[in-house]
């Protein structure tokens, strides 16, 4: 075939001119070749075909067309053959294949962390003809942009523009951009928009996606100017193809440990409960881990669960799970991607060490009435997107709810009678294209969780979310973006008691941020982002209420003001054609804010409250203590060949705020606390090296990565630390430093009847606490394993699809128990007896292993339907393995005995309904 | 310096309870027995001292951590010098009573504004010296209240203790207990049952003994700690003590309580608070991180420090007595530790049952109930039941404790 499309390529460069001309056959059951052989000696067409293609294949009726195009179509329309007519009424013959179950090649497409192109560095050798056949050339005008005028002597221009759904009115992002046989392009931002640098005069661009009918277009330029395209939605589109169009951002984008999860990838993944859910998808990527099943917080390349900056929309959310971490706070109706940076984070994200997961919502639709819809065993879902504007505004609601409080209380089970559990969760979002360059998009959300399982207390915990952004486009060249955000986290426990002590405990804390982002596209070879941020924290660390004539005494914490701030810089740096830098620096600040109450304590002895020396007070916005430090954020890709890249990296980061937990696992109560005199800012640095192959024209994609990760001023705590409404906070507190490294290995097939990942990681995480004094140092002041050092993690998500309508998936996933204090011993004290633990972590549970299977149902895309329906059917641990989730001992008849618990110890099936109108 | 510790225990207390609310939502859930191996046990020496301003032979008690799968064995720790000394150069000895007890020699008490430091060197030579400690001013207690009320749903009678914080007094306390409890035997009857070997012959004597009354004592075996700062009097106000379920045969006569406060400092506060925390159950979703308790004993050769805490306090003692029917009222009536007390009159004249009355009464393992008169002369049946229903001997002590105040 190699040689066809050489020549195809060459056919290009001859310039001929089509000749006016009608065209009248009569085929009686003519051989197709035949056929071309009488249209060829009567009209001026040429065919180019592979004779093997013609074989069988005949041709009847009777044809007159003016209209060469209609004329062809008509004679080809019973063949599997598509047709092109190049210049000089030359036809090239292409056969055509029953689903498009492939990627075309892509063409060194470089896209920058927002989705913004850089320009690429094609050649012809990359352009792959495959998506070429499957052009529609839905116009052979051609379109002129600007005047011709003598006075412009500029050799090259900027075009802009929006690919949009013809449908919805959306933007598309990720399309491919393709100028002239890939000797240009660029690729759709997240909202659509791509701007690319032409030559002036005549170019052909085009658009390459998946999922949709791509349009090609001539164009004559003679200035800047913008245009626009319209897809329609593809008929052949294969959900899980989607994440694809990203395909090879893995082997081109400079930086390192990025995960891309897409919702639509996610669909048919096995279900816990009915909920599909994009975080606990993100879990069977390398390098991001949980303590336990069930648990909250994510563990990302050895780091604590408070270094993970989770945005939604921009705006931070402080507790992304429910019910304890059952399942996500993130609606998956709503959401469209998240992106997760776990090595080189971008200079325009800071304040936490490990990673970043920028998660996004969808845009509502600004044509079209929509709602999409979920029934599971424990939650509802509906989402509905409504137009306000035809094509500019549109309005997204999504909320989700449980109804585990009625199942709890249907049950026949006496000690249910006072227990609740539910939560729910609400999603606005308004986008409004107010001008041709300037997009306003303003996200709302609110989470709540309530949960009483005894008859004495309730416990309640909200997050809440507020964000806007404004994109501007200045000129060709810059653009600027604009986000304020504020977020919320509260809990409160109500406790009511037997005695005459009830009362309400609670914790709340609230950021606002304010941030500018301006991208400066300088040339082919420098795509430059800077701006600045500031943050305001105000949290009020605890307090105490009595309730309702209680005798508990009121009691409160004094609140904690800082305010974190921070410019950036970055370039996307292209030194050549396999050689790229990204070079990112932060510098951050970082005060901690009056009014305060600060304790100094005594040098050379242990912090406790009786060695505080000094109170010093601070007055209403006093700086306390003021910390910064610069962030860089380096790496370079090297291609070795345009399928096979290597990454280096390095990057450092400061985290302010801490997160505060004394509980082997995350828990709803854990609070807060920024750095202040006693605590001091955690810091990480970052080593990483990785290598990137995709082949198979990107259906396969390997990757693997190394890192190496040191940290200072990890905080950990004081054995039995009282770490809630504690005045003396910093003396239950030890800061120590960590180290964590591991390999990290992936294999994913994107396209294709059998399509999923298989992901492997080794890796390590230790922390040492010592000090001078016996009672700060935990196992003597040496390296011990975290709470979530699982060395082998392995995970295996695959999807075979049996039809177009049914799929079954499975997942699989093995890792290393955790490790876990236990006792060793036992005592006699006081009367009583007691255990005397190990060294913390000494020991691990047991290992965990997981199979899930699903058979999925998809309503048939053929026939016009109110509703569009998806059933997905799960089973959850079909193996049955009794996973431990921890250890713990109880003495029992004067015997200690161990158990373990698990959470979900036997196979759990599941049945969803999801619509979609 | 205010110190929220009950109410945070509380909270542990609750979420120790997710794991079931989670089981029963998705009933799929589970806790089973599993078999762990441990390796061998590094040996802690274990201190339980403190010294207090009674004047006294202070005691205190030494002893070794043991393994798990040993039930509670007496792994005391002889033969070690003990010695408490002071700033000021004074220096009390300590000897060994037995069993790893060992008392001062001599009588002393705690003084304020010294610093005392428990120094022990170990048959083994290894030296363990606490850091220096100073007397812990305390308050008295201020009141004893007792009321009937359910507690997790359980009826019964609180021991509660109340204490008004003081300028200069610790906020911090550990209280201990000792109940005494009047036990009244269920049955009593004034002659016991003999038997002859010679002449073969089953014959009944009058008592010459006490076995009707009885006494017993128990200390407390619960870590009891609380903190005056709790409530907005800044007082400990109906703290809890002890507890004792209505139908409860300690509490059917006559029970008397004394309540022993110690005085303690923040931080043995803080030893004690978590030892306690980390002596409950786990719950599945927070366990809270167990590890070392450090304590404030170490080992001066920079080892594996001691277990245990080394405390000089404060004592304030405070006793009460209440009898059944304070606390109820009819048809409520006193139960008894005997429970079972079957009654047996074995028929005479058939030699089984003869043999088997004289074996059982050769065995002490009944005594006599009554004597029931069978109408032909000279001829009995004895009616007997287990020695526990008769002889209160079984349960505690007859002598009458030098406080018992009727």
């Amino acid at each position: 075939m190699k040689h066809f499309y050489v020549l195809l390529f060459c056919l290009f460069s001859i310039g001929l001119y089509a000749q006016e001309e009608s065209y009248r056959f009569t085929f009686q059951d003519e051989d197709l070749q035949e056929a071309i052989l009488q249209i060829e000696s009567s009209t001026s067409l040429k065919f180019y075909f592979k004779e093997e293609w013609l074989e069988d294949i005949k041709v009847s009726g009777d044809f007159e067309f003016q209209n060469r195009e209609a004329f062809l179509r008509e004679l080809l329309v019973e063949t599997n053959l598509n047709f092109v007519v190049l210049e000089g009424s030359r036809v090239m013959l292409t056969q055509n294949r029953a689903v498009y179950t492939s990627l075309p090649r892509s063409f060194s497409i470089e896209q920058d962390s927002l989705g913004r192109f850089v320009e690429s560095t094609g050649t012809e050798e990359e352009f792959n003809p495959i998506a070429y056949e499957k052009a529609t050339v839905s116009s052979s005008n051609i379109v002129y942009i600007g005047k011709e005028s003598q006075a412009n002597s500029r050799k090259r221009f900027n075009l802009s523009g929006r690919v949009t759904d013809v449908e919805t009115g959306e933007g598309l992002p990720s399309v491919s951009i393709v100028a002239n046989d890939g000797a240009q392009g660029g690729v759709t931002d997240i909202d659509g928009y791509y701007n690319i640098n032409l030559p002036s005069g005549r170019n052909v661009i085009k658009t390459v996606s998946l999922g949709n009918i791509d349009i090609e277009q001539e164009l004559m330029l003679y200035n800047d100017g913008t245009y626009n395209f319209q897809l329609q939605e593809g008929y052949e589109s294969l959900g899980e193809v989607l994440i694809a169009s990203d395909a090879t951002i893995n082997v081109r984008r400079p930086v390192t440990g990025v995960e891309i999860i897409d919702v639509e990838s996610i669909k048919t993944i096995p279900l816990v409960l009915g909920e599909r859910d994009l975080l606990k998808v993100a879990l069977t990527r390398p390098g991001i881990s949980t303590a336990g099943e069930g648990s909250a917080g994510f563990n990302v390349r050895g780091g604590n669960a408070d270094q993970n900056l989770i945005l939604l929309d921009n705006a931070v959310m402080y507790n992304p799970a429910h019910f304890f971490g059952i399942f996500s706070a993130i609606n998956p109706f709503t959401t469209s991607s998240v992106e997760i940076y776990k090595g080189n984070i971008p200079s325009e994200y800071g304040g936490r060490l490990s990673s970043v997961f920028d998660i996004r919502s969808k845009d509502a639709s600004t044509t079209d009435f929509k709602g999409e819809g979920s029934i599971g065993p424990v939650t509802g879902n509906l989402t509905l997107e409504v137009p306000i504007i035809e094509d500019k505004a549109g309005l997204m609601v999504g909320g989700r709810g449980t109804y585990s409080d009625w199942i709890l209380r249907s049950l026949d089970e006496k000690s249910l009678e006072n227990s609740q559990a539910s939560f729910y969760d609400v999603i606005l979002k308004y986008n409004h294209q107010l001008s041709e360059k300037t997009k306003l998009k303003t996200t709302a959300y609110y989470s709540k969780d309530r949960f009483s399982l005894t008859t004495d207390s309730t416990f309640n915990y909200s997050n809440t979310l507020l964000s806007l952004d404004l994109r501007h486009q200045i000129n060709d060249k810059n653009d600027l973006e604009i986000i304020a955000s504020n977020s919320g986290y509260s809990f409160n426990i109500d406790f009511e008691s037997d005695f005459n002590e009830d009362f309400r405990s609670s914790f709340d804390i609230n950021e606002t941020e304010i941030k500018a982002i301006m991208n400066y596209h300088h040339s082919e070879n420098h795509s430059i982002k800077y701006g600045v941020s500031g943050k305001l924290y105000g949290l009020n660390p605890g307090q105490i209420r009595p309730l309702g004539g209680s005798s508990v005494s009121p009691f409160t914490i004094d609140r904690e003001q800082g305010l974190e701030s921070a410019v950036f810089i970055s370039d996307n740096f292209k030194i050549n054609r396999d050689l790229m830098l990204y070079a990112g620096l932060r510098y951050s600040f970082f005060s901690a804010l009056g009014p305060a109450t600060q304790n100094i304590y005594a040098e050379g002895v242990p912090r406790t409250p009786e060695n505080v020396v000094e109170t010093r007070e601070y007055d209403s916005n006093e700086f306390i203590e003021t910390y910064s430090g610069p962030e860089l954020r380096l790496s370079a890709r090297y291609n070795i060949n345009p399928e096979f890249s290597t990454k280096l990296s390095y990057s450092n980061t400061l985290q302010y705020i801490h997160m505060l937990s004394n509980n082997t696992t995350i828990s709803p109560t854990d609070t807060y606390k920024l750095s202040d005199v006693n605590i001091e800012p955690q810091r990480a640095h970052q080593y990483s090296l990785g290598f990137y192959h995709n082949f198979e024209q990107n259906m396969y994609e390997v990757s693997m990565e190394g890192y190496y990760k040191q940290s200072t001023n990890m905080l950990d705590y004081k054995v039995g630390a009282q770490l809630f409404l504690n005045e003396n906070l910093e003396a239950e507190i030890l800061q120590g430093d960590s180290k964590a490294y591991g390999a990290e290995f992936m294999l994913k097939k994107s396209t294709g009847r059998l399509n999923g990942w298989l992901s492997y990681t080794y890796s390590r995480s230790f922390l040492q606490l010592s000090s001078e004094f016996p009672q700060e140092q935990v196992n003597r002041g040496e390296f011990f394993p975290t709470n979530f050092d699982k060395p082998h993690d392995l995970s295996l998500v695959a999807n075979y699809k049996l039809t177009k309508r049914f799929s079954f998936s499975a997942n699989f996933i093995y890792q290393t128990g955790r490790p876990v204090t236990v006792p060793v011993g036992k005592y006699f004290q006081n009367g009583a007896e007691y255990v005397v633990y190990s060294d913390r972590n000494q020991f691990r549970i047991p290992d965990y292993y997981r199979l899930d299977l699903s058979f999925n149902v998809e309503g048939n895309h053929k026939i016009e339907k109110l509703a569009h329906s998806f059933w997905n059917i799960s089973i959850y641990n079909v193996l049955g393995r009794n996973n431990p989730y921890s250890v713990f001992f109880v003495t029992d008849n004067g015997e200690i005995k161990a158990y373990q618990s698990s959470i979900f110890a036997i196979p759990i099936p599941t049945i969803t309904y999801n619509f979609k109108f | 310096m205010f110190y929220r510790n009950k109410i945070l225990f509380k909270n542990l207390k609750i979420s120790g309870s997710f794991l079931v609310g989670l089981m029963l939502l998705s009933t799929v859930g589970c806790v089973e027995e599993i078999s762990f191996e441990l390796e061998n046990l590094e040996n802690y020496l274990v201190v339980d001292a403190r010294l207090t301003d009674e004047l006294k032979n202070h005691e205190l008690r030494l002893s070794r951590t043991y393994s798990l799968d040993q039930s509670e064995v007496d792994n005391f720790e002889s033969n070690a010098r003990v010695q408490v000394i002071t700033d000021n150069g004074e220096i009390f000895e300590f000897r060994e009573l037995n069993n790893g007890i060992y008392q001062s020699t001599e009588a002393f008490q705690a003084l304020p504004d010294i610093a005392y430091r428990l120094r022990i060197v170990t048959d083994n030579d290894e030296i363990f010296e606490s850091s220096p400690e100073v007397l812990i001013p305390g308050t008295t207690i201020n009141s004893i209240e007792v009321d009937r009320r359910e507690i997790n749903a359980i009826d019964g009678v609180a021991i509660n203790v109340s204490t008004t914080a003081e300028a200069g007094a610790s906020n911090f306390y550990k209280y201990e207990y000792e109940e005494t409890y009047k036990i009244v035997s269920r049955y009593r009857f004034g002659r016991d049952i003999k038997y002859d070997m010679v002449l073969d012959s089953l014959y009944d004597v009058p008592k010459d003994y006490e076995e009707n009354v009885c006494f017993k004592t128990n200390s407390s075996n619960e870590l009891i700690i609380g903190s005056t700062n709790e409530l907005s009097e800044n007082s400990l106000q109906n703290k809890l003590i002890h507890f004792i379920p209505v139908k409860d045969p300690r509490i059917s006569f006559r029970y008397s309580v004394e309540i022993t406060q110690l005085s303690l400092s923040q931080q043995q506060y803080d030893y004690y608070r978590t030892l306690q925390e980390m002596s409950i159950n786990n719950s599945l979703f927070s366990q809270t991180q167990p590890g070392f308790l450090s304590g404030n004993i170490y080992n001066e050769n920079g080892g594996q420090e001691a277990i245990g805490l080394f405390t000089v306090s404060s004592v304030s003692k405070n006793r009460i007595f209440f009898d059944f029917e304070d606390f109820h009222s009819p048809p409520e009536l006193p139960t008894y530790l005997a429970s079972e007390c079957e009654i047996l009159i074995p028929d005479l004249f058939d030699d089984f049952e003869r043999d088997w009355l004289i074996d059982l009464v050769s065995n002490d393992q009944v005594k006599l109930y009554d004597i029931i008169p069978t109408g032909i002369p000279n001829v009995i049946f004895y009616a007997v039941t287990a020695p526990n229903c008769i002889d209160c001997r079984f349960y505690g002590k007859t002598e009458t404790p030098d406080f018992w105040v009727e």
